[in-house]
Order: structure tokens, then sequence, then C-alpha cells
């Protein structure tokens, strides 16, 4: 690994850890000092005393209401609205339509078929993954050749397959 | 309808523009270098200006007290940080998150044939017009679900818009049958429940 990789891993975990924890736990401290000061708790209760209170009523609460949060809240619906949850990332649209495939898959797809446009095809298809994979984001898959089959076959009609062939030219 | 028409329309031209993508980089700037820094500088102010002389720290060893405190809490955050993505909050945010239990909207749609890979799609039209088996119903179903596919492509890339078809019952049901799974009435029904559901419709 290079010295700028691993530079940039530890910052990554520097910033997690401080982020996730420390910033956090100052962040909870900070509450519950000024709750009990500008409150004037202060005259009722000791500091030392309302922090642990506090730390009791409140880990508990945000125990519960954090586990509501990912499995029905705020948590899932962020997942759910996140702009590529119902539509295809470069990856899927190249995978999708066939630009490129997996070459267990390739020979799968040859065999299912027995059609030597398709073996073809799906050969095409594998090269052009591993050039993908190679070019690390400089090259995108344009392949369309399974889009034109799919036209030739009668399963996509002249309009679909016009879109077809313009996602995989224009899209990036 | 006229509003969401303008609002697609206006997020059509934002995500068209420039000055986003311009923004993007500004921002990931920031979050990921900029503030930390001021983070550190500010620190180091605190420390200076208020910690350290609260603390009576003599005047000529502020500096290095100030970089040893900067340098210890850096030594903690890599080791709470490799923790945390290995076996802490982040990692088990990802575990405990809904759809880690879950199929995504992609995985349902896959399932119910909504859509599909183009590629698995020819090969089995293909196989199926070879051996005689694609009846006018697979034919149906099996180009349904790849003008879906191609559409899904299509206005992910060019559009605003996110909405795609859902797949016919009968055509629901026909793949199942592929499959060797007979549907009943009430699983169909209630797979369109889901389907029609916020994060799956």
């Amino acid at each position: 690994m290079s010295l700028l990789k691993r530079v940039l891993r530890i910052y990554v975990y520097v910033r997690l850890g401080i982020s996730n924890y420390l910033t956090f736990m100052i962040a909870l401290f900070n509450t519950a000092s000024l709750v009990w000061y500008f409150l004037n708790l202060k005259d009722f209760i000791p500091y030392s005393h309302f922090v642990l209170l506090f730390f009791l009523l409140y880990l508990p609460l945000a125990a519960v209401l954090g586990y509501y949060d990912l499995k029905k809240l705020v948590a899932k619906t962020a997942y759910e609205v996140r702009p590529y949850w119902k539509r295809p990332n470069l990856f899927w649209t190249r995978y999708g339509l066939g630009a490129i495939v997996y070459p267990v898959e390739a020979k799968e797809l040859s065999e299912l078929s027995g059609d030597g446009r398709v073996r073809e095809c799906s050969s095409r298809a594998a090269r052009e993954f591993l050039k993908f994979f190679l070019g690390e984001g400089r090259y995108v898959p344009k392949e369309s050749c399974f889009c034109r089959i799919a036209y030739e076959e009668g399963l996509l009609d002249e309009e679909h397959y016009e879109m077809c062939l313009k996602v995989l030219r224009e899209s990036e | 309808m006229r509003g969401k028409k303008l609002l697609h329309g206006l997020a059509k031209r934002a995500y068209r523009s420039k000055a986003f993508d311009l923004l993007t980089y500004i921002r990931s700037a920031h979050m990921n270098y900029v503030s930390f820094i001021l983070t550190l500088i500010n620190l180091a102010v605190i420390m200076m200006g208020i910690v350290l002389p609260a603390l009576r720290v003599p005047p000529e060893l502020r500096p290095a007290a100030a970089g040893a405190t900067l340098a210890a809490l850096l030594a903690v955050a890599v080791v709470l940080g490799w923790i945390d993505v290995n076996a802490g909050v982040t990692r088990k945010t990802v575990v405990k998150q809904a759809y880690w239990r879950r199929p995504t909207w992609q995985h349902v749609a896959m399932l119910t044939g909504r859509i599909y890979k183009l590629p698995d799609l020819t090969a089995l039209w293909i196989r199926l017009r070879k051996g005689g088996e694609l009846d006018s119903e697979a034919a149906e179903c099996l180009s349904e679900a790849a003008k879906n596919t191609v559409y899904w492509a299509y206005i992910g890339n060019f559009d605003i818009k996110k909405e795609i078809k859902l797949p016919s019952k009968r055509c629901l049901k026909k793949f199942f049958e592929m499959a060797g799974v007979e549907l009943s009435e009430e699983e169909v029904a209630r797979v369109y429940e889901l389907l029609k559901s916020p994060e799956y419709s």
C-alpha cells in the first residue's frame, strides 16, 4: 500500500474515532452541563449527581429510540430516499443492460441460449468488465450487443432499443 | 400536478447544471478536509488561550502541552476509528439498519420480474423460442421486464422521475410458475400490497 493510501486510511480512522466517540461524548457532557447551569439546578443538585442522573435517564431512552430509528423511523426512511434507492448506479446501468457480464455468467448465458450471437456478445461483455476494472474509473463500457440481440429477437421494440443504445452511449 | 411538473423541471435543470457539480466538489473538500483542520485549529487556540492558562501552565510550556494533547487525541482517535470500522458504531450501524435484514427495492424489483438483467432475459427468450416453449404469455412477460429494465436505466440516467411500472399480476404468476412455484391469490395480493408501499413502489 502506498504511503498516501496508508495516511488516508489513518485519517479516516481518526475522523471516525473523533466524530463517533470523542465529540459525541463531549456533546453529551456539554448538554448536561448547560442544562445544570442555566436551569439553576446547581442550587438543588450537585453537578456530579446531575450528570449521573442525566446519563441514567438519557442512555436507555436514546437506546430505545435508536433501535426504532434504525428499524422503522428516520434511519430507514433516509435509506429509502437515497438517490440510488430506486435508480441504477453506473455499474447497474452497465450490468443490467449487458455491457458487462461476469465470466461465469457469460458461460451460463451462452449455454442457456445455445446461440452464437449470445456467446460472442457475452464474451465481449466479460472482456469489457475486465477493462472496466482495470480502467480504475477512466473507462466506461459502452458495449450494446445485448440491446441489439434483444431487438432482433423482438424482446425490445424500436423505442426501447434506441433508449438502450442512448443509455450505453451517453450516460457516464 | 402543475406543482409536481414544476418541481421536476427545476430538479432536472439542477441535475444537468455544472454549478451543482462544483458545489458537490466544494462540499466534499469542506467536509473532509477544511472543517477538520478548522476543528484542530480551534482546539489548539482554545488550549493555548483558555485551558492551559487556566491550569497555570507556564507560557513557555504551552505550545508543547497543546501539541502533546493534540497528538494524544489523534492517537486515541486512530485506535477508536479502527475499532469503529471493524467492530464499533460504523459497522453496527450497517448491520442494525433495517435493510440489512430486508431485500432492497432493486432486489424486490428483480424478484417480481419488474426489472431484470437484459442478457439473462435475452438468453432465456432464445432458449424458450428454440425449444418451442415461448408461449404468448411468456413472450409478453419477458418483453415487459426487458422494456422496464431499459426504461429504468434510461430515466435513472437522463431524468428525475423514478416511477417504474409494476409487473402485471399475470406476469408475476408466470415468472414464479416458470421457477416451479405456484403463487396463491393471497400471496399475489400480499406481494402487491408490499409493492405499493412507499419503500417498494
